[in-house]
């Protein structure tokens, strides 16, 4: 079960992070801000070989003792991480990336907006309600 | 074996270990000194060979470690140097003592010792220990050098017998097994003469010749014999031992690859691991060192190509030395009493990468050794988290370093420490703050995007504040707090924002804002912050002087009727030089006067939820002296646009250029200027200050009328006085024109303006006796005189449509009426500067007198 969703701009700000309990929200703050250094790491690594057949989806950026870490970013450079309580090992690759892709639409429909301003944090209800979804939808 | 030693790095696996230790009562510069000196002796050579051992050296080293010698041979300590100082014999026959007993816990690993004692002239020098070397002062630290070549000469002696001893042991013999020490009860009572059992012994010697070979610098032969190592011991899964095998594969190909170019600049920062110290190790970067063969000297290879060949046989390549390391580190991680092993093992192979630029793979491995249960004390969690962090920056994991020097920052002080450490502290939350994209040099203003996380670096800052102020340095503190407030002013909630200032206020109570550059530590100085936030400036406009007081530029004496502009020699010229538009809209086309005071408004706006309390709120100016004058005020909660009036009084003329205010908030003094504030409009900045003018005052002795007719023009200070005359009637009125400037009035000119009517009709004068004008100027300071002005009323009442209406009472009889005529006449009654000298052009106020008739008639 998804207890942490975050979206995070090119520049490196978030734009969106939501979690599941609602306490102890810093702690997923920095481990989502710590989890950057990884998604660089491999944007950087995977640009060096083949710049335009680059993979969406990032994978597992690394685990911790509670939780799986995974990373996802689109061609805009807008990354999308999820925090996975490790205590769920049902997950399969492929879950988490219709999560992401889930995610993506839901971004997507957000830039739609003409009333949203690129680059302010994200309030709209649907996005909300598509990211509780997510992170319920085990329970 | 307890504590970890978080500053290996592979190259290590090729030293000597050597301890070197103080005794008796040297004092602890003395004994750097000389440390230093006996460390500069970092490689021994052999007279014959062209080979080098490496060495290192140790202040503090626990004897436990020692039985991993057998294990890995660079844990052993195969030497001991002593440093002492004495001043007499019986200190002397002590520190013998305590020398013996040194070299007692070291027990049979040592190949040599040796110790220095400073101090000591000539009466005890015959002593027949030829191991002690007495030094009569610290300046003679030139012959310890040789000493210790010799002495490390002799220890690489040693090294080589024992080296080729053990090569020279054939398959077939019989040979002790090697051990560790938690295996040594395993051991017990085992069958010996099981074919494993000979193959473990004889795998694990190899690895012991294999780290024999390592460190008297035959690559190859360590090569050959890790080989063969690992091939005997997978064979019978004797897990740690392989993995210590791998491990010196990766460390042989690892020195074969890069050369050893970092040892001087490593060798140096040795020392004794305090507390929170931090270890600032430059590396020169290491890059990958082809060994030339026809360098490589070995004895029994001789420079010929053959060695390349062996070379390309058995080293690894960069991708399979990641690879073995992982797999060691995996079978290390099997033995839980190996926890320290894995741990350095899996921090040099971090160093490995880092050298590689393999960034991801470190970074597993880094966060692999993140896990490993170590049993540390309190104090060395400090230094493990510091060096994660230092690690991590080596990768280039900025956040994941400042994360970690937060975490070590905050073991600095926990609870159950006796004395928290809040400086270490502090320093350490400093380091963080670039990891945070935090700087305190600029906080950014609110336009630009913020870079950063919020919430996160919030954390951080209050944090910062927290130990800042437990540290003892409340000016740090303030200035911190001060920086938040600022630079997260939109990231508060309303809640927040009132705890803050709050805050802020009572510690400025405590300790003022400093207003120079505040000096945080050695090299960083940060200078005061501007809290140009609160209240926000919108715009800034100057404001032209009252017009009662405003200068004016009189033609030049001799009053041509033409206007001669003084610079151009051409009379008439059709062409018409013409400003530019926005030139003209951004010029100030008028002066203040030196002396008076001047104003400039802004408009304000205050963001907080609450109450805005600013005080000491004035101009700060460029250009000639400017006095401004600080204005205290008080804006409500989240208010639009307030005008706000600033004034101040120029002091010498010339021009005045408005380049920023200086409020006070919350306690804070800050300074603004208006170049940096993007958010404000400026028409325009620079006023030109004339000289000081005299002021005048007139004031008469005649009634007031209530306010019958309004002002002529606007803006002009007027007061109406009614004189009531008959026709025909002259009448003198008084006027007392009294100088209250400081500047003497040097002529006066009176002008009488009459209203249109008037004008037409005739219907009256006013006239004044200009001999008697003249005789009055100068005018002195102070001084007061009498103006008489007659006025002569003359109606003409042949001319009666409208003007006067008719009465006509009970009996209907049509009287001829006499009319009254009222004069106003108005003046300026405050301050009228009079003259301005400034070369050829005078300037003259004039005194306005204009009169009006009221139609106004009774009987």
């Amino acid at each position: 079960m998804a207890v942490c969703v975050a979206v995070i701009t090119k520049e490196n700000y978030p734009l969106y992070i939501s979690n599941i309990p609602a306490a102890n929200e810093l702690k997923f703050h920095y481990t989502v801000h710590t989890s950057l250094d990884v998604v660089e790491e491999k944007l950087s690594a995977v640009g060096k070989t083949a710049s335009d057949l680059r993979e969406l989806y990032l994978g597992l950026l690394y685990p911790t003792e509670d939780y799986k870490v995974y990373g996802y970013v689109a061609n805009t450079k807008v990354k999308f991480v999820i925090v996975i309580d490790s205590s769920n090992t049902s997950f399969r690759d492929n879950e988490i990336r219709s999560m992401f892709r889930k995610l993506h639409t839901a971004y997507t429909d957000v830039m739609c907006n003409p009333f949203y301003t690129p680059g302010d944090p994200i309030r709209s209800k649907t996005f909300d309600n598509v990211i509780s979804s997510m992170m319920m939808q085990v329970c | 074996m307890t504590d970890p030693d978080y500053t290996q790095c592979a190259e290590d696996h090729q030293c000597l270990l050597v301890v070197v230790k103080p005794l008796g009562s040297i004092s602890k510069g003395n004994f750097s000194c000389v440390f230093d000196k006996i460390s500069s002796v970092e490689q021994a050579t052999l007279q014959e060979s062209h080979r080098a051992t490496w060495i290192r050296y140790k202040q503090y080293y626990p004897p436990e470690n020692n039985d991993w010698g057998d294990f890995q041979a660079h844990r052993r300590v195969v030497g001991l140097i002593a440093v002492a100082e004495s001043c007499d014999s019986q200190e002397l026959s002590q520190i013998f003592e305590s020398f013996d007993g040194l070299r007692g816990e070291y027990g049979t690993s040592l190949y040599n010792w040796r110790m220095f004692v400073f101090g000591l002239t000539g009466e005890v020098v015959d002593q027949n220990r030829t191991d002690v070397d007495f030094v009569s002062d610290y300046e003679q630290l030139g012959g310890i050098t040789r000493t210790v070549e010799e002495f490390t000469s002799s220890l690489f002696i040693v090294l080589e017998s024992k080296r080729l001893d053990r090569a020279s042991e054939k398959a077939g013999d019989k040979m002790p097994l090697l051990c560790v020490p938690f295996e040594k009860k395993d051991f017990v009572g085992l069958d010996t003469d099981s074919r494993n059992y000979r193959k473990r012994c004889q795998g694990r010697m190899r690895k012991h010749v294999g780290d024999l070979n390592l460190q008297a610098g035959l690559l190859h032969e360590a090569l050959v014999n890790y080989h063969i190592a690992v091939e005997t011991l997978r064979s019978i899964n004797d897990f740690l031992w392989l993995a210590a095998a791998l491990e010196g594969l990766c460390v042989a190909s690892v020195v074969s690859h890069y050369g050893t170019t970092c040892r001087t600049t490593k060798a140096r920062h040795q020392g004794a691991s305090t507390q929170a110290e931090k270890e600032k190790r430059s590396r020169a970067g290491m890059q990958e060192v082809l060994i030339d063969p026809g360098s490589l000297t070995t004895n029994g290879i001789g420079g010929d190509p053959s060695l390349e060949i062996g070379r390309a046989k058995n080293c690894l390549s960069p991708d399979d030395i990641v690879e073995k390391y992982r797999e060691a580190i995996s079978f290390y991680g099997k033995y839980q009493q190996a926890a320290v092993i894995e741990l350095e093992a899996c921090i040099k192979a971090v160093r490995v990468l880092a050298v590689q630029k393999k960034r991801s793979e470190a970074a597993d491995f880094l966060q692999n050794a993140i896990y490993i249960h170590v049993d540390v004390t309190e104090d060395e969690r400090i230094q493990r988290y510091s060096v994660l962090s230092e690690l991590y920056e080596q990768i280039g994991f900025r956040r994941k370093a400042a994360f970690f020097k937060r975490i070590s920052a905050m073991q600095c002080v926990r609870a159950a420490l006796p004395e928290p450490g809040w400086k270490a502290c502090y320093e350490l939350l400093l380091d963080t703050l670039q990891g945070y994209n935090l700087s305190l040099d600029n906080p950014q203003s609110s336009t630009e995007s913020h870079h950063g996380w919020p919430a996160v670096q919030l954390r951080i800052l209050h944090e910062l504040v927290y130990s800042s102020q437990r540290m003892g340095n409340p000016a740090l503190s303030v200035h911190h707090l001060t920086f938040l407030l600022h630079s997260m002013l939109d990231f508060l909630s309303e809640q927040e924002k009132k705890e803050v200032s709050q805050i802020l206020e009572k510690y400025a109570a405590n300790c003022r804002g400093h207003s120079t550059a505040l000096e945080i530590r050695e090299g960083l100085q940060v200078q005061p912050i501007a809290l140009s936030k609160l209240p926000i400036i919108r715009s800034m406009k100057i404001i032209n002087l009252p017009p009662n007081l405003r200068p004016v530029k009189l033609k030049s004496g001799d009053g041509l009727s033409t206007p001669i502009s003084s610079s151009s020699p051409f009379i008439y010229s059709p062409i018409v030089v013409q400003q530019r538009r926005e030139q003209r809209a951004n010029q100030i086309d008028f002066q203040w006067v030196q002396g008076d005071v001047c104003e400039v408004q802004l408009m304000v706006y205050n963001p907080m939820p609450f109450e805005l309390r600013v005080e000491n709120m004035g101009l700060i100016t460029s250009g000639v002296e400017f006095e401004s004058l600080p204005a205290a005020l008080s804006l409500p909660a989240e208010s639009g646009l307030y005008p706000v009036t600033l004034v101040g009084v120029p002091k010498i003329p010339g021009p005045v250029t408005i380049t920023g205010y200086h409020t006070e908030v919350f306690g804070i003094p800050s300074r603004c200027m208006l170049q940096n504030l993007s958010h404000c409009k400026v028409m325009c900045s620079t006023v030109d200050v004339v000289p000081a003018l005299p002021l005048t005052q007139l004031t008469t002795s005649l009634p007031r009328c209530s306010g019958l007719i309004a002002p002529s023009t606007l803006g002009d200070v007027c007061c109406n006085v009614v004189v009531r005359l008959f026709n025909g009637e002259t009448q003198k009125v008084s006027v007392q024109l009294e100088n209250i400037g400081k500047q003497p009035v040097e002529s006066i000119e009176l002008d009488v303006t009459y209203s249109q009517q008037q004008r037409d009709s005739g219907t009256c004068r006013v006239t004044w006796d200009t001999q008697e004008l003249q005789k009055l100027i100068p005018l002195q300071p102070g001084s007061l005189v009498d103006l008489t002005l007659s006025i002569h009323a003359n109606f003409d009442f042949s001319n009666t449509d409208g003007s006067f209406t008719e009465m006509q009472d009970g009996e209907g009889i049509v009287r001829r009426n006499v009319s009254f005529l009222t004069l106003v006449t108005l003046y300026n009654p405050f301050f009228i500067p009079a003259t301005w000298r400034k070369g050829d052009i005078v300037v003259t106020q004039v005194v306005r007198l204009s009169v009006r008739p009221s139609g106004h008639q009774h009987l």
